[in-house]
């Protein structure tokens, strides 16, 4: 790894508050990386990086800038300054910017591998390709991967904040479609992440889920019709559907005074059987948010509790600028409560809906207002799960569908970071081609 | 500044190894103002080596940040190293296509004298105040600007020595107004190729017209409907006839894509489309002009050229890399493109656009009883099967040939190769988007551009 310690970042800040600045913070990040990617069907490309990234962030006269670079050469760092200094000039005086202050509960944390298993990695994954090849004839793997990340992550400031982060972890992706004939599904990706290769990827998240589903999507229809009923968001999807809803909770929307969820908390805001938690350090998590972007250490939060709003997801930053709470995490272990349905239960109570395996929607309108297209997708009748469908787009409102969830599975899918389950909202509008 | 030349003897040392050097800088600019305050003031720049190397079918590839001739000599070796630790587990007949010897240099950069980080932000409070003082009624207003240089040096054994330097710079304005439907927003881009000061900042009164049409558009939408869900005829504008020939059709024409079983795998040679739709990936250059991302000799030294991709309706090609040409017997045509130094050459597209046709956009709109005029296109997403996505911003309803009530934000969708058979009109003027990033595996920027379509597609809405 590129060499990245305490005391070059502390030089550095050193170097920044001579030149003039109130304040100022360092944060190191040096990473190695090895992956072994497919193509095709095939291991074709091994890659090992080496990177490392400086970004040096200072406060003069309650003026804020930051520049980024990724070499300590003498000269890269002079004009690095210099561009801080420039930057720095014409800004705006914003008594809200600060630097996270020095922490007793901060501790230096080195977790997981320290090196890859490169045998290992190369024999998971072209098992797994052999693996698919032979039990899914129709399917096909397009660019799928396993990568191992070790990274050093280093913040020091003039509060005399000191944070030390090492950790080393696996994560494997596949993108895949399946093809019979002239028929095929649409395509399809799922990632995880772990702490070691104990596992085979099959038994990773999503996957073989996920894998089984696409083999059955090739015989899709396109469904006609038009129905405003149930989607049961499979996990894969909850939080491409829940993002928009969680992104009025943060920075933008709440310092733009554009959030419809300013000044909830403490009032119902989604239904009661929604609990949702950020557990950094959760044990069953192989990589952990230790502190937050802003430089605090993490800790956990209950963001939703039984559908009643209890926290905002506020930088320190956006906490200063709104004169609301600051969030203890930045939001990166997501936990939704089991809910107390089984999935097959959900499934046979669904009368007409949708079980949505992937959404590929646009950018949500300001008020809420979502559509998009349902992929990977099924169509549930009378209780059962009847057919793959295509060429289907639901829409309806973030607000409204938090309020219209009917139920939350007991199972839950973890993939390393976050813990998620099945959830089914009513009123969702699914229409079909015609 | 390291010379790669000093590593050609290693290279040429590898005897039946194809290798690449290359050298790379990436500067990435972001200000935004929100309401007024600075909340992003960020100048990132990051540099370093890489090298890749193509040994018994299979390909290594490493990088290092330190860009001395030692780091490239490394980077060369575990390179090799690399792709024989995957050679040495299977055994793999891959070919790649020939690349002619290139020595090539190209420079965007206009030399006009670089502003500093204040005057970019006084300009960014010059537009910041033109809008207060000229709208009252706006709940929240952003204005950003936004900037990318790559610059790139590259070796290859097969004898290409090229440097490029491609930089572009945008304005980004957004308003939010509120509604009786809560808030609504509008957001437009000017800019392209070249650097901050050839591009974009100026006098801030030079926006005004333009900043007129968001404000227009912003207090249109906050009237606006949402249309109704299902399928319709609809007036496609340039900006998302551009998304579509990128997303809808040009994905399921990459080679690497096609080996995945995309679409247009089976349909090489056959009509997929109306015969009024031509679309092209040029390399560089359109009607005489830069392209906003121009190519001209890409990441495997291969020269880069226009791909016709559909003629009058029908496939003609993929795009492809040296190796997906050697597999399909095609020209390699230059799509090779990696986004940092750290990254591997990827298939990538560079400007994908329709061309124009010969109808007149009013008439298009005359000519569609019950439908809409779909007009500022937001992300986008294809699928291997042509299936597409994309958001539409703003745009109108089409009642008895007029244009009707105005849009709130929506999402279209449909099957590409199904839907390009029902464009029933072109229109003869074109406008390129120069904004764009494409996300598959890393981020690149493209351009995107068309004429206005007339066709039948799904829209989402109530």
């Amino acid at each position: 790894m590129v060499s990245c310690t305490t005391e070059q970042a502390k030089k550095i800040m050193s170097t920044v508050q001579a030149a003039g600045f109130d304040k100022a913070e360092v944060i190191m990040t040096a990473s190695d990386m090895t992956e072994m990617q497919v193509d095709a069907g095939d291991v074709s490309l091994m890659r090992s990086t080496e990177d490392l990234d400086i970004s040096i962030r200072g406060i003069r006269g309650g003026r804020f800038a930051m520049v980024s670079l990724n070499q300590t050469d003498d000269n890269s760092l002079k004009a690095g300054l210099e561009k801080l200094n420039d930057a720095i000039e014409s800004a705006p005086v914003d008594s809200a910017r600060a630097f996270a202050p020095k922490q007793a509960t901060a501790k230096a944390i080195v977790e997981g591998a320290a090196e890859p298993d490169l045998n290992v990695m190369y024999s998971r994954m072209s098992d797994f390709v052999s693996f698919t090849g032979d039990k899914y004839p129709a399917l096909k793997l397009e660019q799928s991967g396993v990568q191992f990340r070790r990274s050093r992550y280093l913040r020091v400031n003039s509060e005399g904040l000191e944070l030390d982060e090492t950790s080393g972890h696996y994560s494997m992706s596949a993108m895949f479609s399946s093809k019979v004939g002239d028929k095929m599904s649409s395509f399809n990706f799922t990632g995880a992440i772990a702490k070691d290769l104990n596992r085979d990827f099959m038994q990773w998240g999503s996957t073989a889920r996920l894998i089984e589903n696409s083999v059955k999507e090739v015989n899709h229809e396109a469904f006609n019709g038009k129905f405003k009923g149930a989607v049961v968001l499979t996990p894969d999807c909850v939080f491409d559907l829940l993002g928009t809803w969680f992104s009025h909770l943060g920075d933008l929307r709440m310092i733009s005074e554009t959030s419809q969820l300013r000044d909830k908390i403490g009032q119902a805001v989604a239904s009661s059987l929604l609990t949702v938690r950020v557990e950094p350090t959760h044990s069953d998590f192989a990589v952990h948010e230790h502190s937050t972007g802003d430089g605090y250490v993490s800790a956990p939060s209950v963001i939703i509790e039984k559908g009643v709003l209890k926290s905002y997801m506020l930088s320190d930053y956006g906490s200063r600028k709104t004169g609301l709470p600051r969030a203890v995490n930045s939001g990166g272990n997501r936990v939704i409560d089991a809910g107390d349905t089984s999935y097959a239960d959900i499934i046979s109570s669904t009368k007409q809906g949708l079980l949505l395996g992937r959404f590929s929607g646009g950018s949500p309108a300001a008020n809420g207002d979502f559509s998009g297209v349902a992929k990977n997708s099924f169509l549930i009748e009378g209780g059962e799960i009847t057919r793959p469908v295509s060429e289907v787009m639901i829409s309806g409102n973030a607000f409204e569908m938090m309020r219209s969830i009917a139920a939350v599975s007991k199972e839950r899918v973890n993939d390393g970071g976050t813990l998620t389950p099945w959830v089914k909202v009513e009123g969702l509008t699914v229409a079909g081609a015609n | 500044m390291l010379d790669l030349r000093l590593l050609k003897s290693e290279m040429e040392a590898a005897t039946g190894t194809y290798s690449e050097l290359r050298y790379q800088e990436n500067v990435d600019i972001r200000l935004t103002l929100l309401n007024g305050q600075l909340v992003t003031n960020l100048q990132e720049s990051s540099r370093g080596v890489s090298a890749r190397a193509f040994s018994g079918g299979y390909w290594g590839f490493s990088s290092h940040v330190s860009p001395t001739k030692e780091s490239a000599s490394s980077a060369l070796k575990e390179a090799v190293r690399n792709a024989t630790f995957l050679s040495g587990r299977k055994k793999k007949h891959a070919s790649l296509s020939p690349a002619k010897s290139l020595n090539f240099e190209k420079s965007y950069a206009s030399g006009r004298a670089p502003l500093n980080a204040s005057a970019w932000i006084d300009f960014l409070k010059g537009v910041d105040a033109l809008i207060t003082s000229t709208y009252k009624d706006l709940k929240a207003r952003s204005v950003t600007l936004a900037a990318l240089d790559m610059e790139k040096h590259f070796l290859t054994s097969d004898g290409a020595l090229v440097h490029t330097l491609v930089p572009r710079a945008h304005l980004i304005v957004s308003m939010t107004k509120d509604s009786k439907q809560g808030p609504v927003q509008a957001r437009d881009i000017r800019g392209g190729l070249g650097h901050l000061q050839d591009q974009v900042v100026s006098d801030p009164a030079n926006y005004a017209a333009w900043l007129d049409e968001i404000y227009q558009m912003v207090s249109k939408k906050s009237d606006g409907i949402l249309p109704d869900s299902g399928e319709h005829d609809v007036i496609l504008a340039a900006d998302l006839a551009g998304i579509l020939a990128h997303e809808a059709v040009g994905h399921t024409a990459e080679a690497d894509l096609v080996l995945g079983g995309s679409v247009a795998g089976d349909c090489l040679g056959r009509q997929v489309a109306s015969p009024l739709v031509s679309l092209v990936d040029f390399a560089h250059t359109y009607g005489g002009k830069a392209a906003p991302q121009p190519v001209h000799v890409d990441d495997e030294g291969v020269e880069a050229k226009d791909t016709v991709i559909i003629e009058n309706g029908m496939l003609k090609t993929f795009m492809n890399n040296r190796e997906t040409a050697a597999h399909f017997s095609q020209a390699a045509t230059g799509h090779a493109r990696a986004f940092t130094f750290a990254d591997e050459p990827l298939i990538r597209m560079r400007n994908t656009a329709i061309l124009p046709g010969k109808s007149k956009l009013p008439a298009m709109i005359s000519s569609i009883e019950n439908g809409y005029y779909l007009m500022k296109a937001g992300n986008g997403q294809a699928d291997t099967t042509g299936e597409f996505m994309f958001a539409v911003g703003f745009g109108y309803e089409i009642k008895n040939g007029k244009l009707g009530r105005p849009l709130r934000d929506s999402t279209i969708s449909g099957v590409a190769f199904e839907m390009l058979k029902s464009v029933s009109m072109v229109s003869d003027d074109f406008e390129w988007e120069s904004s764009g990033y494409c996300g598959k595996k890393q981020p690149m920027p493209v351009g995107m551009g068309g004429p206005a379509i007339k066709c039948r597609l799904q829209v989402g809405g109530q």
